[in-house]
């Protein structure tokens, strides 16, 4: 069973991704601050969204300190309702792997997901 | 559409005509700066402004000229401003900004004898991690330490610190410590960083306090220490900013 960790501040996203994610055979991770994971006890997830608008950091940086301090290697993706040219500009301004949009409903998010690590098993 | 020359950078702008009012320039390039302010709606087309950062660049004296009003719009990540257009009115106020756009450019490789000694005041283990996190990162590309970050949680811890180590810079989470160190005979001219939450209010308390420059959270973390950086890196050892 892969892993998705979810960085956000707002419990609505986090509840609202589990709940989408779950039934298509994801494990979901939630932290509302990224100084909660903690590989050895939360293992590797398959990939990281992160949400931009934090109240301590902004997403950029987070996806720094992922790498940085956990030597992550897995797909690290914004995760935010920033306008797509600045989400896709700040993406790669901060070597994320990619960016995925809030706009687009979190109905769709599995089938996001599942294109950028395969089926849940 | 933002300007491609635009730098990211993190300074302190006051105005001459308006004291006591300051604002934080986010961006600059040869021709054009971002001003960060939720004072968009001043009714002026010339600006007379200067730019600095406490205990590493004087202050900079520069005319400029409002191009637009930008509207805070959180969904698409902007913050309210004006963008400026730097226009020196004086054959020395071309070189002034001449050097200061060089003094912000990456920094160079060189050696330092001493690394610039950063103190960290927060009670966030998420501050500690992610701010030791990038500046080790920025370590790594560089031959000598040119940043050294020292942390501490509390108020006590960041006094004890003072006492016993070099510091040069402090950036503080809250007003307390800024207080303490003004009030300190021997560390009163420190400089002194604050990170505040609260907007407006929260900056102008802080500046009471005595904070020399205020930032809001989010932190932007990366166009402050790569403005501390080139700055630094900029400043021949034992020159005066």
């Amino acid at each position: 069973m892969k892993t998705i960790a979810i960085i956000d501040d707002s419990a609505l996203v986090l509840n609202g991704a589990r709940s989408v994610l779950e039934p298509e055979g994801f494990k979901v991770l939630t932290f509302d601050k990224a100084g909660d994971f903690d590989p050895a006890t939360n293992g590797v997830p398959a990939l990281f969204l992160v949400d931009i608008n934090m109240p301590e950091f902004y997403g950029d940086d987070i996806v720094d300190y992922l790498r940085d301090a956990f030597a992550v290697t897995a797909p690290i993706y914004l995760f935010s309702d920033v306008d797509e040219v600045e989400l896709a500009r700040r993406a790669a301004a901060c070597h994320a792997d990619g960016y995925i949009s809030k706009r687009r409903g979190l109905n769709s998010l599995p089938t996001i997901v599942k294109t950028i690590v395969g089926p849940a098993h | 559409m933002r300007d491609p020359e635009l730098q990211d950078v993190l300074l302190k702008v006051r105005y001459p005509d308006a004291p006591g009012r300051d604002d934080l320039a986010t961006a600059i390039s040869a021709g054009f700066l971002f001003v960060a302010t939720e004072d968009v709606t001043r009714d002026l087309v010339d600006v007379a402004l200067t730019l600095e950062f406490p205990g590493l660049l004087s202050p900079v004296a520069l005319t400029t000229r409002i191009v637009s009003r930008v509207a805070a719009n959180p969904a698409a990540g902007q913050a309210a401003g004006l963008l400026l257009a730097l226009q020196p009115a004086t054959e020395v106020e071309r070189e002034r900004l001449a050097l200061l756009l060089s003094r912000l450019r990456p920094p160079r490789v060189i050696a330092r004898a001493q690394p610039f000694r950063l103190l960290l005041v927060d009670d966030s283990n998420l501050a500690h991690k992610v701010i030791g996190s990038a500046v080790a990162r920025l370590q790594r590309s560089y031959p000598s330490r040119l940043v050294e970050v020292v942390f501490a949680s509390t108020v006590v811890d960041a006094i004890a610190v003072l006492g016993r180590e070099r510091v040069d810079m402090a950036l503080v989470d809250g007003d307390d410590l800024v207080r303490a160190i003004r009030a300190d005979a021997t560390h009163h001219a420190l400089p002194v960083l604050v990170i505040a939450g609260g907007g407006r209010a929260a900056r102008d308390t802080a500046v009471r306090a005595g904070a020399d420059l205020v930032l809001d959270k989010p932190l932007m973390l990366k166009p402050l220490l790569s403005t501390i950086t080139a700055l630094v890196t900029s400043l021949p050892t034992g020159v005066a900013p």
